[in-house]
């Protein structure tokens, strides 16, 4: 399981660049569906067919990062924000282009917390010109990835919002036993710009259950929002997120296969912050949507923090709710 | 008006906030069975209520209101019986402190939103408290709240139902029980064999957190014409003429680029012609009604949009004029009788 965290922790694939990733994650499905399939928006939908209910899980594979918008005279590289840009945490904070040019992100008044327009990449380079010979108008940075154990079960680094969730979701159908259910693991694209790629992956599939898994804020430590989820204390099962409002006879239904199949689990409202949960319960005539997700500290920093051990719970919880529901 | 305001009470005393609305569908299916030939609803929590014409392969005429309220929802238990909650949709802060509550866990049980006295507040200034800085005390202690409620249950504001001078209610969740009541009303006085479409009526969810519900029936049905229903801000005084219309001068019909600008010019035409009194309101762009997805649900659908004007919204005493609902009503009517093609 850690090498498959690694890879995926370390390819990058910012919001509409997921062809890398996506090849990761493709040679790992392709191991244990019966069909893998990319669609035109660019989704891998792993395919483990069933006569019965269609269930659909989802995890983002695209990730938050910045696109070039200008490369002044001095080569400095100006850039704009592709998703939720934490600008305090990711001043000073090393990035890597689509291309491998490494570059520091900078804010452009030393003391004050910047808007991302004011953030600006320095790559080194002396000139325009010299900057332009590396990077393009419109190439994509990401901040530069990275994996680490701290003490127990801890891991910090980067993007785990939301390749853990993917691994939620390649253990899963490794592991799921034989059931009626017509599984559909999907790996989406442009989350983090508004939860795009689930919508015409719902659409297609036509879900009877939809399930979202992406990481979600806890509380308790001091910068934290406020959030009754704690590391450490188990898979969440979503009642709400600003997107959306689950399905509460599905959110019941999950807590009760958690409690039968002994599964550690906590109650999760997340008050900012969206999910793929709102578009594929919203898809055509509709479906009940709910989510999985994995506790996660200083989300859309640099270092996210994650606890192992919650991370076995969304695997044990994701598998549960495919064989069962 | 009997019908109205009997129907009006009891659709005001159902729980019906917004991603709870199953809650109170059998409370629905008992008001509108009468009334309708069929009768369904779908994993979102939509009813929809099918009255059919005498016309074979009949054309589709969708009438939508929402049945789903702000409210809150629960986040937290702490020591003492005190609960913190958040809100679901655009719930007024400002009316919160010593608001009496429900909170439907396990069962039914009552609670107040605290308020800090003005001799202990530190800061004199008067401020509108945040959503998560009140607690809602319920008298119990933490444990026997933990096994009567769970985090994530809804919690709704308490209010009456107050009939006032000149034909005026002032009651809890008015928004958007009036126009359903007035679409309900319409269709039991309709003449089946005067229709010129069947009637699929879509009392609808989570119209104020995201406007989805609707627009997912509108998937289903793909109707020829909608009509949405919604409440609009009631003139309270002159300030803001031209954002609001009058209570007790009949619904309204919107002007919106967002709803057919061919059929709602044909409506008020027809309307005038028919001596139907109404009043007219432009909203150019969004109207933030679900009318904003409906019309561009599937291929698109002709919509009009029409509202039923209201004071004091998303508060335990929206009020209205009863006479605006019976309006709706016999606009609704008129409008199903006639080809809305040929206005």
């Amino acid at each position: 399981m850690t090498e498959l965290l690694k890879k995926l922790m370390l390819t990058s694939g910012v919001s509409g660049r997921e062809n890398k990733i996506r090849e990761v994650i493709r040679s790992e499905a392709e191991k244990y569906a019966d069909e893998v399939i990319t669609d035109p928006m660019g989704n891998l939908i792993a395919h483990k067919r069933g006569k019965g209910k269609r269930v659909m899980f989802a995890a983002h594979m695209d990730e938050i990062g910045y696109f070039v918008t200008f490369i002044d005279e001095k080569g400095l590289i100006r850039v704009g924000a592709v998703g939720g840009i934490n600008t305090l945490a990711a001043s000073y904070c090393d990035v890597i282009s689509e291309n491998g040019v490494y570059g520091i992100a900078l804010p452009t008044e030393a003391n004050e917390l910047p808007k991302v327009e004011s953030l600006y990449i320095d790559i080194g380079a002396k000139s325009r010109k010299q900057a332009e010979a590396r990077v393009k108008v419109g190439d994509y940075f990401v901040h530069v990835p990275r994996l680490k154990r701290l003490s127990g079960n801890k891991y910090v680094g980067r993007p785990f919002d939301d390749r853990i969730g993917c691994l939620v979701l390649l253990e899963a159908l490794k592991n799921v036993k034989d059931t009626d259910n017509d599984l559909y693991f999907v790996f989406t694209v442009q989350e983090e710009v508004g939860l795009r790629g689930a919508k015409p992956a719902a659409y297609r599939i036509e879900p009877d259950i939809a399930i979202a898994v992406d990481v979600t804020s806890v509380g308790g430590k001091p910068t934290s929002p406020k959030s009754k989820v704690k590391l450490g204390d188990g898979a969440a099962i979503k009642i709400k997120d600003s997107s959306v409002i689950c399905s509460y006879e599905l959110v019941c239904r999950m807590r009760e296969i958690a409690v039968d199949s002994k599964i550690k689990y906590q109650d999760e409202i997340l008050l900012k912050g969206g999910t793929d949960t709102a578009s594929m319960q919203t898809s055509k005539a509709g479906c009940l949507a709910g989510g999985i997700s994995i506790p996660t500290a200083y989300i859309h920093s640099v270092n996210e923090m994650i606890d192992m051990s919650d991370v076995k719970e969304a695997i044990k919880l994701a598998c549960a709710v495919a064989e069962r529901i | 008006m009997e019908f109205i305001k009997d129907a009006l009470n009891r659709l005001c005393s159902m729980m019906t906030v917004s991603g709870y609305e199953k809650k109170s569908k059998n409370d629905i299916s008992d008001l509108a069975s009468p009334i309708f030939d069929e009768i369904s609803e779908d994993s979102f929590g939509n009813i929809t209520l099918v009255k059919r014409s005498c016309k074979a392969n009949a054309k589709r005429l969708m009438i939508d209101a929402h049945f789903d309220t702000v409210g809150m929802m629960v986040t937290d238990i702490h020591e003492g019986g005190f609960l913190s909650v958040i809100n679901i949709g655009g719930l007024d802060t400002r009316i919160l402190p010593s608001a009496e509550v429900s909170i439907y866990g396990k069962e039914r049980i009552y609670g107040i939103v605290s308020s800090v006295p003005p001799h202990l507040k530190k800061d004199k200034k008067s401020s509108v408290p945040k959503i998560e800085e009140l607690y809602i005390d319920t008298g119990y202690s933490k444990e026997k709240l933990e096994e009567l409620v769970r985090i994530g249950d809804p919690v709704v504001i308490e209010g009456g139902y107050t009939e006032l001078l000149n034909g005026f209610v002032a009651a809890k969740y008015l928004d958007d029980k009036a126009c359903l009541c007035g679409a309900l009303d319409a269709v039991r006085r309709m003449d089946k064999e005067r229709l010129n479409y069947d009637i699929y009526v879509t009392v609808s969810a989570q119209e104020e957190t995201g406007k989805c519900g609707a627009s997912l029936c509108a998937y289903s049905i793909k109707p020829d014409f909608a009509i949405i229903t919604d409440v609009n801000f009631g003139a309270v005084d002159k300030d803001n003429e031209y954002e609001t219309v009058k209570c007790g001068e009949g619904a309204a019909v919107d002007v919106s680029a967002l709803a057919d600008r061919k059929l709602t010019r044909g409506v008020i035409k027809y309307l005038k012609e028919k001596n139907v009194s109404h009043q007219r309101i432009c909203e150019p762009s969004y109207t933030y009604t679900n009318n904003d997805l409906v019309s561009v649900t599937g291929l698109g659908i002709k919509t009009l949009l029409l509202s039923v004007p209201l004071r004091s919204m998303h508060t335990p005493v929206e009020t209205l004029c009863l006479k605006d609902i019976k309006s709706l009503a016999d606009i609704i009517i008129e409008l199903a009788y006639t080809d809305l093609e040929a206005l």
